[in-house]
């Protein structure tokens, strides 16, 4: 085989301390398009990239890559031959122009050629870039991609500058069977590599690449994470089998998968008097606090048994599981302690405690905001016309929403807030809905979460996140570039879902409903808030319907019209999307941007009928049209019709244009010739701005 | 092995890390909430020159008092504390060992890193490193030393602190701390861990909860901040540094009186983060060369901010 062809493999390995869970995938994720990329700026081939981690190492192998880079060829154009040689004649003197081009590609005169292009004469030179040893290449490559890796945070060790997630401990860099040189944080690569931390500690020596996944293996690491998530998922499922279901929580799995290196799938047991607490608690404290799988029986309840994936040698396992059942027992036995004792307390209890906790430094109190939040549902309730019962559960809901925030149980699990307040609501006799609705009044938490399931739970939900939104507003800390910490677009986004859902209210009432209830806390300026408050909802509405592929001249032009109704909006851009590029509504668009442009205020919308001519007639007759059809369509939402009833506006609207001089001379006939186009832009406005569908043609 | 008391444990963690060099030293004469707080640790983790030790910290947390009646929370236990700077190469390692010392075997464990990053901000300190899990339970804290006082540390330390209690928990089998066997003699006798400290914990948390006086409180942090400033003044940053830590101690039970609102409270940390700033750069002048190095405190990096490289 000749040099040229021969392939060899590269493995390299950084070996680390270990490293945190979630910037080691983003680590990966990274790594998957930076390290094809140096290869490809450096010019060198290669075949399969497979990238690997464990929490101690981050390894890639580079399989196929030829021993040089590609050799480039590159031809540049110089001077016409006219210009190159005294009177063109290759035979006689140079020009400085030749001389200067063949200067600057580093070339003798002896390598230009010369070719025509077009019939004209032209000179060239060809350059060739040898290729590079892939050996020298790769070291670069490797520093690129030790220094490319960007962490949200990194530390320094020892009496090193060199930044990483954690420290690095070794460097293996072999191709083929030979080390690349390479030196980093004061180390130096080399073919040793290291098994699990305790159960295989001795460093090995690897010879090939290839060997890389055996030796591993067979030093109690699987260097795959994907086979470690594999392993994770079955062993979890056969332990469970025998008592239900594991509930493979995701983040839990992904953070057991970068937390061990050799995982085993055991189970342990707790007492099964905690069940009576709600599942919720156990379930957070075997998740977030221990990385535990919980199980569910076929019935759909809880289990009392859990899933431990252990780093440890399964030679121990059965006192390995005793020490975790130890941990989880502690902690149940403190969560079973909380809800005990919360239990004894009445909800209206820690309803009163709410005066002491600070919701905003200037906005008082968390009672505060809770009588502000029943102020505000009972508007709500009004609104979405809800019976009176329902509107006794609205308010009660309202006043013991946020007493569980002063409970043992939330303060110990914040996450739980709501939660916590359904089950003891249930257990002091509030009805399902009241339970219910402060349960799940705090969602959506995150993008693409439920909404809450009932009237109530979306009137609590609304009426908690404009409070808030508004109270931050008034004492001016709305959301700035990435500075949100009330997390008030997130709010928002939900209650803009909520309305689109369930539209028992639109926003400007809602606005002004919440600012109302701030009227007597502190000074502000009413009109500029409640502005700033609107175009905040606007703006988030926009990010909604863009996000939902909706077209940017579409959203606009509904959005200058019915920015108010989310619910609404969202069924004209529906129907203006597939309508837009029927040809008629394209040219309607252009024409009424015209009329929009020349449109005056002054000139009002009253017509005088004695002043028209025949194409001021049609348009008036056919805006006549369409607005006695208008209501009927709005009301059942047939904005396809409406639209066609504008795409007929485009004949007259064109016959217009072309046929009369709006800018008469005579004074009478060019007001009332505005008129005529101002009750057009009028009609057409009050479903969407279809100028804004011109503006980009 | 037989299964070490709670002073044995002490004992054998006291010898290990003296024989790695570490200048074994007492705990602090002063309140401290943790052993990060002794000057052997903050102020010593700064400047150039190598250091190594290894302490008891009686540590102080006035608002984890529970009466003596819940079997983990303490509002007054102990830490066993490692300072080692510049880290070593291998100190993962010498950690793993220490934990032999005390009969556990890692290898015979599920023993796991769990990323931790610390920061206090009462310090101006960062760090980066993990909970040490054992079998699932926390029993060390182990952070790489970035920035103590504003300063960058330079050579970077190592810290590893252990909780006692929970690790003696977990060596001896027991479920609450108040059962611990603190010490037992040839023939038999038995003091336990609520022996020693079950009165205190009663005592002390109705103190701090109920008694500690906060007028008199809220007068002795004034009063200790301007001695602590008055101090440095003086070019005495050590004594001054006491100073500060009784601030600290004295904003500690006021927190636990539920004396001071959110506003407040904020108010308060950042007083004593002056101080203890204050006294870092001061340090640093004491130890350096002077004009060796700028002493000014890096800008303020704010601690709940993510430090993005």
């Amino acid at each position: 085989m000749k040099i040229k062809d021969e392939k060899k493999d590269l493995l390299f390995e950084i070996g680390t301390e270990e490293l945190p869970s979630k910037p080691l995938n983003s680590a990966l994720t990274q790594l998957a398009v930076l390290v094809p990329e140096l290869f490809e700026n450096a010019r060198l081939d290669h075949g399969t990239i497979s990238i690997y981690a464990t929490p101690r190492r981050i390894a890639l192998i580079v399989e196929d890559i030829p021993l040089v880079t590609e050799e480039i060829t590159t031809e540049y154009k110089g001077p016409a031959l006219s210009a190159s040689y005294e009177d063109g004649d290759p035979t006689k003197e140079p020009t400085k122009a030749l001389i200067g081009f063949s200067k600057s590609k580093g070339v003798g005169l002896d390598a230009i050629e010369i070719r025509p292009i077009d019939g004209v004469e032209y000179t060239f030179v060809a350059t060739t870039e040898k290729g590079r040893r892939a050996q020298e290449v790769i070291g670069d490559i490797l520093r690129q991609i030790l220094t490319g890796i960007e962490w949200p945070k990194t530390q320094r060790w020892g009496t090193r500058d060199e930044r990483f997630s954690r420290p690095i401990r070794w460097l293996v860099a072999l191709f083929g069977g030979e080390v690349i040189p390479l030196e980093f944080a004061g180390l130096t690569s080399g073919r040793s590599t290291r098994g699990h931390r305790f159960l295989a500690p001795q460093a090995v020596d690897l010879s090939m690449p290839k060997e890389y996944h055996h030796v591993l293996k067979g030093n109690k690491v699987i260097a795959d994470p994907n086979k470690r998530r594999n392993v994770i998922i079955r062993e979890s499922q056969d332990i469970s089998s025998e008592f239900g279901t594991a509930l493979l929580d995701s983040d839990v799995l992904d953070e057991v998968v970068n937390l061990t290196e050799y995982p085993t799938g055991a189970v342990g047991t707790f007492d099964e008097d905690f069940l009576r607490c709600p599942r919720e608690i156990l379930e957070y404290a075997m998740a977030k606090h221990q990385r535990y799988f919980a199980i569910e029986r076929s019935d759909g309840s809880l289990d009392n048994h859990f899933i431990v994936i252990s780093n440890g040698d399964p030679a121990y396992q059965e006192s390995i599981v005793k020490g975790h059942e130890r941990v989880i027992r502690a902690r149940l036995a403190d969560a079973v302690f909380f809800y005990d004792e919360d239990l004894k307390v009445p909800l209206d209890t820690w309803r009163e405690k709410l005066d002491r906790v600070v919701f905003q430094e200037k906005l008082g109190s968390i009672g505060d905001k809770s009588r502000r939040m029943s102020a505000l549902i009972d508007f709500l309730a009004k609104c979405a016309q809800v019976s009176v019962d329902e509107q006794a559960d609205a308010t009660r809901a309202a006043q013991l929403s946020k007493a569980d925030l002063t409970s043992s149980a939330v303060i110990e699990f914040p996450n739980l807030q709501g939660v916590m307040g359904s089950y003891y609501a249930l257990a002091q006799d509030e009805s399902a809905a009241v339970a219910t609705a402060i349960r799940e009044h705090y969602r959506p938490r995150y993008s693409g979460d439920d909404l809450p399931s009932t009237l109530i739970g979306k009137l609590l939900s609304v009426a908690d996140k404009m409070d808030t939104i508004a109270g931050i507003f008034v004492v001016g800390r709305a959301p700035t570039g990435t500075s949100d910490p009330f997390a008030l677009r997130r709010s928002a986004i939900g209650i803009l879902h909520i309305l689109r859902e369930d539209p028992f209210i639109d926003i400007d009432t809602l606005i002004k409903a919440s600012l109302d209830q701030y009227l007597d806390v502190i000074d502000f300026d009413y009109d500029a808030t409640y502005q700033a408050i609107g175009r905040f909802f606007t703006s988030r509405l926009e990010v909604i319907l863009r996000d939902e592929g909706f077209d940017g001249d579409v959203v606009s032009a509904v959005l200058a019209s019915c920015a108010n109704n989310p619910a609404d909006a969202t069924l004209r851009c529906l129907a203006l999307e597939q309508f837009k590029e029927h040809p008629d509504m394209i040219d309607l668009a252009t024409a009424f941007a015209r009329a929009k442009n020349l449109s005056d205020h002054a000139a009002g919308t009253h017509v005088d009928l004695s002043l028209f001519g025949e194409p001021e007639k049609m348009l008036h007759d056919a805006l006549d049209r369409i607005e006695a059809d208008e209501p009927a369509l709005k009301d059942d939402e047939r904005y396809r019709e409406l639209l066609e009833g504008y795409a007929s506006l485009r004949q007259p609207v064109d016959t217009f244009f072309d046929e009369v001089m709006v800018m008469d001379r005579d004074e009478d006939l060019k007001r009332n010739r505005l008129a005529l186009l101002n009750r057009l832009v009028n009609v057409v406005e009050r479903f969407a701005d279809l100028g804004q569908l011109a503006i980009k043609k | 092995m037989a299964t070490l008391t709670f002073q044995e444990m002490i004992l054998a963690l006291q010898t290990y890390w003296a024989e790695q060099g570490c200048v074994v030293l007492q705990p602090y004469d002063t309140e401290v909430g943790a052993g990060t707080f002794h000057p052997a640790t903050t102020l010593r983790v700064l400047g150039p020159d190598t250091w190594k030790t290894a302490y008891v910290q009686p540590s102080r947390r006035p608002t984890d008092g529970r009466y003596g009646d819940n079997p983990n929370r303490l509002q007054h236990y102990y830490q066993f504390q490692v300072i080692l700077k510049p880290s070593p190469d291998n100190v993962l390692d010498l950690y793993f060992d220490s934990l032999r010392v005390m009969g556990i075997e890692p290898k015979e464990h599920d023993i796991r890193l769990v990323e931790d990053d610390w920061e206090s901000p009462t310090l101006g300190a960062w760090g980066l490193g993990w909970e040490v899990w054992l079998d699932g339970m926390e029993v060390t804290q182990f952070t790489y030393f970035q920035q103590v006082g504003g300063f960058e540390c330079r050579p970077v330390p190592a810290e590893i602190t252990y909780g006692l209690e929970r690790l003696a928990m977990y060596i001896q089998g027991v479920d609450n701390v108040y059962d611990l066997i603190w010490a037992r003699d040839e023939a038999g006798q038995i003091f336990t861990y609520g022996d020693v400290f079950l009165k205190n914990e009663q005592q002390y948390s109705a103190y701090n909860f109920e008694v500690a006086d906060i007028d008199m409180l809220l007068e002795l942090f004034s009063v200790y901040e301007k001695e602590a400033l008055r101090t440095l003044e003086a070019g005495l940053v050590l004594p001054a540094y006491d100073y500060v830590l009784k601030c600290s101690h004295a904003f500690n039970l006021l927190d636990a009186r539920g004396a001071l609102s959110t506003t407040e409270r904020q108010g308060y940390i950042l007083r004593v983060r002056d101080l203890a700033k204050r006294c870092c750069a001061d340090y640093l002048d004491l130890i350096l060369e002077p004009g060796a190095t700028d002493t000014s405190p890096d800008e303020d990096t704010p601690v709940d901010e993510e430090v993005v490289r």
